[in-house]
């Protein structure tokens, strides 16, 4: 049934062949690989393509299909140029200014390859399109590396190569299993090498910089925050980070994994500020500065690697206060840990944090101003609320309290559906509708602080994790999103103060998780996720986990796989690591696994055990052998036979015969009753032969 | 000479290139010798990437610089990966053609500017399977054989014989690109192959001819229609030459001609039978004439210069006669001999 669809599907008409003009033949079957390779390396990309894309790709297909049967001829020189400058028009329109970005390059690929098919006149325009099929896999790999994207792209990688080899074929010998089959072999013959290469290969820094058009909405913190969009993070149960730590784990409800400071407030959104001088500090210069030198760290230091999702924003977390050791990382004066560029890729940052410290016990006047500044008018009635507690208190330590002691002896609520907050949030939270997140207990408290003349800022990032038991990782996930407070004391510098922990201990010492898994609202972009079901099921989670360690060991050690673990490697190998060292133990690896290969590749085809039609046989060439005719090493039954023919005519008929009869044995399949038979037979007619001459 | 060089780049180029081709053909002579029966191994295999495969290592540089500057390790995989098979086609293209046994069996004598036929035969022995392999003469069109079931595989190439005399196919070029396409493996082997070439038949005035002879003379063409003994009922297997047309015509029945036993039709075929031609032109007409003889069913000789074939018939006779005519006055190519002086 398959087949005949197929014979339909590639009928072809017979070319009358202009004399001296060889005109290219693809096989059939090749071009039937060559659109299974085109339809599944587009497949992953067709979710973030434009859908006139796909359409277009779909009527390339199709257009192709009906060029190889000839019912339609290749598009004329005019016609092509007038597809393509609309083509590029279209995608010209589509991208708009992000036509350098990887979107629209992806998309002009894509494009091109079936513009291609179009056009396969030649057997080199067969070659770009398989070519450019492979460079389409790698521009997945741009977007996603997880397992089941590596998994389906090595498949997909199967049908390509299985498309190369099927154009050297010769069409009526193709058979689609053994294509794939050889294909198979090859290329798990190759792994080897490809590990080799991947280990020892010099990883290089990028020549340019690439633009990046992330097509996929990241969820995730962003530089700004008003009321509800902490919340919304709560929907998402997409992994933020992954740490390891190498030293003690800290308690639980010390884990603030300290994202942004946001210091400039509009009397509804926080925000970070921008423009200030000597933004960024690298591990080479903090000592120049004497906010740096002037930290004081208390304790053991906490040691840790993280390995963090892409979220194109250009700052990583840290747990306060951290020092640098990485290179590639800068820190603001803000004890805010970011990178030059948006962090596009996965990205993996070994810190180290003093959980007890003293920072900035002495602050400039434009920094404490920066902290207490607030709109002039709105939200009059908390303003004069803190005007009036602040005078109240003995310290302000004891205001502090004082407005914890507020929020803990009022109802308040800590949910993730609030109700909505008029124009002076601060005022209708406070007094009104006393229902909030994280980031209203952490905006309103800071507010106070500040309408109280203490310096005090809003800081979001993540608060707490899971722990994977079976590898020992903190699982970070979107939902663990948090915001807080840091005021300045005098004596004691910069203080964390959270709010939220006043009205949702459990939050703190558990978990969002733990605090938020009957609410509504809690997960709810996850509806097919298995994180839904965690709760009701222990065997669920312990696969989730499970699932979760197998994808962590793939980021860490695959995908995470650069320099640093490179020289790594090196220096478990030799005392001295050094250029000649890799590039020579390159080599020699490179030698050994391809003389292996090639040796598997290339041994002596494995000699059948000696049959006894096979002795039978050889005896009979013996025994002509005796009478003159010596077979050659090697020489083809039949052409011995036509050669013992030629020089005793007597005998051709019989050696004929016996040939053919052990032709038959030998290479044809025959059940065994015949078989039996047979043999008996030749063996008979060889005796006879013997006994004649 | 070296002034033509500084003239004429492409003369000079032309001329380095033939002699770079004459150099590697005497290589090939010795690393190859011509054989009846040549097994494909190490030593007679010729490897190179080819075009496709070059084109492959650019798309693969390509492929290197996107993974290096988008960090992404699986793009690192995937280039070695398609290096690792780029290197692995490598062995398998060369596989594809260790261990055939090729020989070949030159077809029946053809005459000039015709095709000849020369059957080359593939066999393998082992499991290994031998696929897609090109086979081609250098004047020959490409055939393309698979030995994936079969054992042994005959293809027939055609090649147009020019000249009558020795003819050699040249050497065979066997050839493969699979399975990838991107490596190229290659063999030149010669298999000791030759067959004779007849010079072409062109037609000349049979009786013209031997009215001449007798006018002139000569005896040598001596028709036995005088001795004509009697007639008797034609009987399968008689000549259609002897049968009585007259009489057949006249609607009597079919009758042959009975001559003498004594009967002399004894045909001369000589050099001088055609004085003002040049020695390819009198080959093609003796040809011609023996071709006509030969199905009339008379007995004709040869008279060359040095060469006298007597007066016979049957196919031993005629393959005698038609060698001597194709290889008249050319040089033996295996003995480097004149065959005639």
């Amino acid at each position: 049934m398959i087949r005949q669809v197929f014979a339909w599907f590639l009928k072809r008409p017979d070319i009358k062949v202009k004399s001296g003009v060889e005109i290219y033949r693809m096989p059939r079957t090749a071009l039937i690989w060559i659109l299974a390779s085109l339809t599944s390396v587009i497949i992953p990309h067709m979710l973030r393509m434009p859908v006139w894309l796909t359409l277009l790709c779909g009527c390339c297909i199709g257009t192709s299909v009906l060029i190889f049967q000839g019912r339609i001829s290749h598009p004329g020189s005019k016609i092509k140029t007038s597809i393509v400058f609309v083509v590029l028009f279209a995608i010209v329109t589509q991208y708009g200014r992000d036509i350098f970005s990887t979107d629209a390059i992806v998309g002009v690929l894509v494009v091109g390859i079936a513009l291609k098919l179009l056009e396969m006149k030649k057997k080199q325009d067969v070659l770009m399109v398989i070519y450019l099929c492979y460079f389409t896999v790698l521009a997945e790999f741009i977007y996603s590396q997880s397992i089941p994207v590596a998994i389906y792209m090595a498949l997909t990688v199967l049908v390509i190569t299985s498309a190369l080899m099927s154009i050297t074929q010769t069409e009526e010998f193709q058979r689609p299993m053994r294509t794939l089959k050889l294909s198979g072999i090859v290329l798990l013959q190759s792994i080897p090498l490809m590990a080799i290469l991947f280990l020892i290969f010099p990883r290089i820094a990028p020549l340019w910089s690439v633009p990046m058009q992330n097509s996929n909405g990241i969820t995730g913190l962003s530089d700004e925050m008003s009321p509800g969009d902490i919340g919304d993070l709560t929907r998402s149960g997409d992994l933020a980070f992954r740490v390891e730590f190498s030293s003690e784990i800290p308690p639980y409800s010390q884990l603030y994994w300290r994202g942004i400071t946001l210091e400039q407030f509009d009397g509804r959104e926080w925000s970070r500020r921008r423009f200030r001088n000597a933004q960024y500090l690298g591990v080479d210069k903090q000592e120049l500065y004497p906010w740096f030198r002037e930290i004081r760290t208390l304790g053991e230091p906490v040691r840790y690697n993280v390995i963090m999702e892409p979220t194109q924003q250009s700052w990583v977390f840290t747990l306060m206060v951290p020092q640098l050791t990485n290179e590639r990382l800068f820190m603001r004066r803000e004890f805010q840990v970011g990178t030059q560029r948006p962090i596009n890729q996965r990205m993996s940052y070994d810190a180290t944090s003093y959980l007890d410290h003293i920072v900035d016990l002495e602050m400039s006047r434009g920094m404490t101003n920066n902290n207490l500044s607030i709109p002039e008018s709105g939200n009059e009635q908390s303003r004069a609320f803190a005007e009036q507690m602040y005078a109240e208190a003995e310290s302000d330590e004891d205001f502090i309290n004082t407005i914890l002691q507020y929020i803990r002896n009022n109802e308040f609520f800590y949910t993730l559906s609030p109700s909505l907050l008029g124009e002076n949030a601060i005022d209708d939270f406070l007094f009104n509708t006393r229902e909030g997140f994280c980031e209203h207990y952490a905006s309103t408290f800071t507010y106070l602080m500040r309408a109280a003349g203490i310096p005090a800022r809003v800081v979001t990032g993540y608060q707490g994790g899971e722990f994977n038991k079976y590898n020992d990782t903190l699982i970070v996930r979107q939902y663990d999103a948090h915001a807080w407070s840091e005021v300045w004391l005098e004596g004691r510098g910069w203080v964390r103060v959270d709010p939220t922990a006043a009205v949702a201990p459990g939050r703190i010492e558990f978990g969002s998780q733990f605090t938020f898994q009957e609410d509504e609202g809690f997960l709810d972009d996850e509806v097919f996720s298995l994180l839904q079901f965690r709760s009701s099921s222990l065997l669920i989670n312990d696969l989730i986990l499970r699932m979760e360690m197998i994808d962590y060991a793939w980021n860490r050690f695959v995908l995470n796989y650069d320099q640093g673990m490179q020289f790594a490697l090196f220096s478990r190998l030799f005392e001295n690591v050094n250029q000649r060292k890799v590039l020579l133990s390159l080599l020699v690896f490179m030698f050994l696994f391809t003389g292996l290969t090639a040796f598997m590749v290339l041994r002596k085809p494995i000699k059948k055990a000696q049959t006894p039609v096979n002795a039978l046989y050889l005896k009979f060439c013996r025994f002509l052998g005796d009478n003159g005719i010596n077979r050659h090493s090697g020489e083809a039954p039949m052409i011995y036979s036509e050669r013992v023919a030629a020089v005793q005519p007597q005998w051709a008929t019989d050696v004929a015969a016996i040939t053919r009869l052990y032709m038959e044995l030998a290479f044809n399949k025959i059940s065994p009753e015949e078989r039996l038979g047979k043999t008996h037979q030749l063996k008979l007619a060889i005796r006879k032969f013997q006994v004649i001459n | 000479m070296n002034t033509s060089v500084q003239q004429n780049p492409l003369n000079w180029r032309q001329e380095l290139g033939a002699r770079w081709q004459q150099r590697f053909n005497r290589w090939v002579k010795r690393r190859i010798p011509p054989s009846r029966l040549v097994v494909l191994t190490q030593y007679n295999i010729f490897i190179i990437p080819n075009k496709q495969g070059l084109g492959f290592v650019g798309v693969l540089a390509l492929m290197f610089i996107g993974a290096v500057n988008y960090e992404a390790s699986l793009a690192f995989a995937l280039v070695f990966w398609l290096l690792g098979l780029f290197i692995l086609s490598i062995f398998y293209t060369f596989r594809n053609l260790s261990g055939l046994h090729i020989s070949a069996v030159a077809g029946s004598s053809v005459f000039a500017e015709e095709q000849a036929e020369i059957t080359v035969i593939l066999a393998r022995h082992g499991e290994r399977i031998h696929e897609a392999v090109d086979l081609k003469f250098p004047n020959s069109r490409r055939v393309t054989a698979n030995l994936i079931k079969s054992i042994e595989e005959r293809s027939s190439l055609y090649i147009r014989a020019e000249h009558r005399g020795w003819f050699t196919p040249g050497r065979l070029r066997i050839e493969t690109i699979f399975p990838f396409g991107i490596c190229r493996a290659w063999s030149l082997v010669d298999l000791d192959l030759r067959c004779i070439v007849y010079p072409k038949p062109v037609p000349c005035d049979l009786d013209w001819l031997t009215s001449q002879q007798q006018n002139s003379g000569h005896t040598n063409i001596t028709r036995g229609s005088d001795d004509f003994h009697a007639l008797r009922e034609y009987r399968e297997g008689d000549s259609l030459r002897h049968v009585a047309w007259k009489i057949a015509a006249r609607g009597r029945g079919m009758y042959t001609k009975e001559y003498a036993s004594n009967v002399d039709d004894k045909i001369w075929l000589k050099w001088d039978m055609f004085p003002d031609l040049g020695i390819e032109q009198i080959m093609s007409r003796l040809c011609y004439c023996v071709l006509q003889l030969d199905a009339v069913g008379l007995d004709y000789g040869l008279e060359l210069p040095g060469v006298k074939i007597e007066p016979a018939k049957g196919s031993v006779h005629y393959n005698k006669i038609m060698e001597t005519l194709a290889l008249y006055g050319i040089s033996d190519p295996a003995s480097d001999d004149e065959v005639v002086a």
